[in-house]
């Protein structure tokens, strides 16, 4: 039961330790952001949704980032609004927007909402500048940690719990 | 980069999620969509929505609800509505652009205020959408002509009659100073008889009675003043007894303006019979026609409080150049069903045009229109407008050939009308404009018969009276005008059955007055003749036996005469009116 429990933190941890290369790590914080800052009552959060499950993206990481990030973009509403709703009423960009609009299933992304195109931007914004630290900090912090939990002998208790999974399995 | 992020060991079994996940959204939708149109439902009307079942077709884009019962909030245990079946024909290109178009919906099987096996409760504080203020008025109505009538005829005049009471008066009063009179005669006679006696002792002693003789001289003399005194009282008392009779008569004559002004009775105001007779049962009719309204105002388009959103939702921005289209529009509604008229069932149809979440955008008014089939055909227009920021609304209800069962206007214990059943016809029409209210509701009933009940205190014959008077009405026209507000309504009544009537009754029961007059003038008379009568019998008694101590006491003078002629021995038993000097028994 607790092997279970402890389960999403130990596999959490394991990607961290070994398993997964550091791109993809970043790369999956990075997607949590995206889909923690973009609203969740729209068909762009759906299609962010299949993507991370298309995508070869650590998914206990991303949606932890995803978590994370929802909380950082509630108390960024006020800025996204503002974001969203000076370039959605932008008048060079007025077409564009009227264009896509007229799409088919294009009003279900919300796009023309103005805190979903405000949460949008800042995610695409945030995102590169994202990847690029947590890749550097994976790559340089993560031998460190490493040592630091093998010391902890946490990779022994790793084993035993996944060993205990797969029996119970 | 991205071939190598796709990796397939990942990719595949999460397609096939993703198709699962398809496929169980395609059969949750429909539990999903029930909880919804329940929860929202309920939401709105605050009773109890109940839904059979909700099919969704999502290739075809079609709706299909069966079995649904919504609650009345206001009776618990009946529903509002009920529908066995309601189809939806969704336009899919509406719902590619996040909007529901209907091209047509049909519900069947629409029935009202049906019984319900289970409370309409829900856990949400009630609403509640009220029309008290209109009959504020009404609770006062009554006629007041009629009140006076009551008053007039529960009347106890005989107080209020002058010959009554001072005939009352002369009775006691006359017969008591006769009896006075009759003391004072009496004691006058044992006046005289003392003297006489006195006289006569004092003739056995001469020297004596030649001493005291001056003194019975002036008691003679005294005496005889004293009897003139008497029956001069006794002539006063029967002149002024006569005066009297003469003021009893003029009382009589005074007592006849008095019956006239106290059985007058003003007109019956036609305007006041009308409210008193039709105000309730058009009242009813009218506050009926306005809580509909009101509700229907209550709930379209929405105005109901949904939940606020934890986090602020931003704002949808509609794009210049791009034409707004409204969340939801049912292009039309055709509508199927019954209503129970009494113990029959009547079959109706119906239509809505236009219904939709956002009349500004749609830029045209709902239209309603219902009408039933059969006997009592009815048909109901309405054009709810909510294209500007004003809302206007437009009803028209008619019902050529509305049948009517017997029925009582008024109230008995003042003046009632029975109406026979019978075929009416009722035209309503209202036109709110924001929350201004005006408009008017007609209603006619032709071949009427009435009958009229009045309280058992008023008696056969103005019963038959007012009776009478009500066989002349054979037809019915009221109109009511309505003003003010949706919230505080004001109303004004025309007939003709309160003019009609009003007539008729005033002269029936002025007839019963003018009649009560002659028998109350006749009553009096009789009354008043039977008592003078009496204190006349009475007086002649009492003045009889007066008259009759008078002679007597004429008797004993005559006796005193003959001592003191004796005492002077005047010849041939002596005359005193011969005597040379004063006779004390002339009258001067």
């Amino acid at each position: 039961m607790l092997a279970r429990m402890l389960r999403p933190l130990l596999s959490l941890i394991t990607a961290v330790l070994e398993e997964e290369s550091p791109r993809v790590l970043a790369a999956s914080l990075a997607f949590g952001l995206v889909l923690g800052f973009v609203p969740k009552d729209n068909l762009l959060a759906v299609l962010l949704g299949m993507l991370l499950l298309a995508l070869r993206f650590n998914l206990t990481l991303a949606t932890t980032s995803a978590a994370l990030f929802s909380g950082v973009a509630a108390m960024l509403d006020p800025v996204a609004d503002a974001l969203g709703r000076s370039v959605l009423t932008h008048p060079s960009f007025a077409p564009l927007w009227a264009s896509l609009y007229e799409l088919p299933l294009a009003p279900w992304t919300r796009f023309n909402n103005t805190i979903v195109m405000g949460s949008l931007l800042l995610a695409l914004a945030l995102v590169s500048p994202t990847y690029l630290t947590s890749l550097q900090l994976v790559t340089r912090y993560r031998p460190l940690v490493m040592q630091w939990l093998h010391r902890l002998k946490v990779d022994a208790l790793l084993r035993a719990t996944n060993k205990a999974a797969e029996t119970a399995t | 980069m991205i071939t190598h992020l796709v990796n397939w060991r990942f990719l595949l079994p999460r397609v096939v999620i993703v198709v699962v996940a398809f496929i169980v959204i395609s059969f949750a939708i429909e539990p999903v969509l029930h909880g919804f149109f329940t929860k929202f439902g309920e939401r709105i009307i605050r009773a109890k929505i109940d839904i059979k079942h909700v099919d969704v077709s999502l290739t075809n884009a079609d709706l299909a609800i069966r079995g649904v019962q919504v609650a009345n909030p206001r009776s618990l245990d009946r529903n509002l509505i009920e529908c066995e079946s309601a189809t939806f024909d969704i336009v899919t290109s509406s719902v590619l652009q996040r909007r529901l178009r209907v091209r047509e919906a049909s519900l069947k099987g629409v029935r009202f205020n049906t019984p319900r096996t289970k409370s309409g409760k829900v856990d949400l504080p009630p609403i509640h959408v009220d029309i008290d203020n209109l009959d504020a008025d009404l609770s006062q109505l009554s006629t007041n002509a009629l009140r006076q009538f009551a008053r007039i005829i529960a009347l106890d005049l005989q107080n209020e009659l002058v010959s009554v009471q001072l005939l009352k008066e002369l009775s006691a009063r006359w017969p008591d100073e006769l009896r006075q009179l009759e003391g004072k005669v009496t004691a006058y006679i044992e006046q005289v008889q003392a003297l006489s006696q006195s006289l006569e002792g004092s003739l056995k002693n001469p020297l004596g009675s030649a001493v005291a003789y001056p003194q019975k001289l002036e008691e003679v003399e005294r005496l005889r003043r004293e009897y003139y005194h008497l029956k001069d009282e006794l002539d006063r008392i029967v002149e002024q007894a006569a005066r009297d009779q003469d003021a009893v008569a003029i009382a009589r004559r005074h007592d006849e303006g008095i019956i006239r002004r106290k059985l007058a009775l003003r007109e019956l105001n036609a305007q006041e019979l009308s409210e008193y007779l039709l105000g309730e049962e058009l009242n009813e009719q009218t506050r009926s026609m306005l809580r509909w309204i009101k509700l229907a105002r209550r709930y379209w388009p929405s105005d109901v409080e949904l939940p606020s959103a934890e986090r602020y939702s931003g704002e949808d921005i509609i794009f210049p150049g791009l034409k707004p289209l409204p969340c939801a529009l049912v292009d039309r509604m055709r509508l199927d069903g019954t209503i129970a008229n009494g113990n029959t069932v009547v079959a109706w149809r119906g239509e809505v045009r236009n219904l939709t979440t956002d009349p500004g955008i749609v830029g045209q008014p709902m239209v309603i229109r219902a009408e039933t089939q059969g006997k009592q055909p009815l048909l109901i227009e309405a054009t709810l407008d909510r294209t500007t920021s004003v809302a206007r609304d437009h009803v028209v209800l008619s019902l050529p050939k509305l049948q009517q069962p017997a029925r009582t206007l008024g109230n008995p214990e003042q003046l009632a009308v029975a109406m026979a059943p019978g075929e009416m016809l009722l035209w309503a029409e209202l036109h709110l404009e924001g929350e201004k209210l005006t408009g008017r509701m007609l209603v006619q009933q032709k071949n009427l018969q009435l009958t009229t009940r009045l309280p058992p205190q008023y008696g056969e014959r103005i019963a038959l009276r007012v009776q009478s008077a009500a066989s002349t009405v054979d037809s019915l026209q009221a109109q009511v005008l309505l003003a003010g507000t949706l919230d505080k309504p004001t109303w004004k009544l025309q007939s003709n059955l309160g003019p009609q009537l009003a007539s008729g009754l005033t002269g029936a029961l002025r007839a019963e007055l003018e009649s009560r007059q002659q028998e109350i003038s006749a009553t009096l008379d009789q009354y008043l003749a039977a008592e003078q009568a009496k204190l006349a019998d009475c007086m002649q008694a009492e003045q009889n036996r007066v008259t009759e101590k008078l002679a007597l006491s004429s008797q004993e003078m005559e006796g005193l005469k003959r001592v003191v002629a004796g005492r002077l021995k005047l010849p041939g038993g002596g005359r005193l009116d011969d005597l040379p000097f004063h006779n004390p028994f002339t009258r001067r």
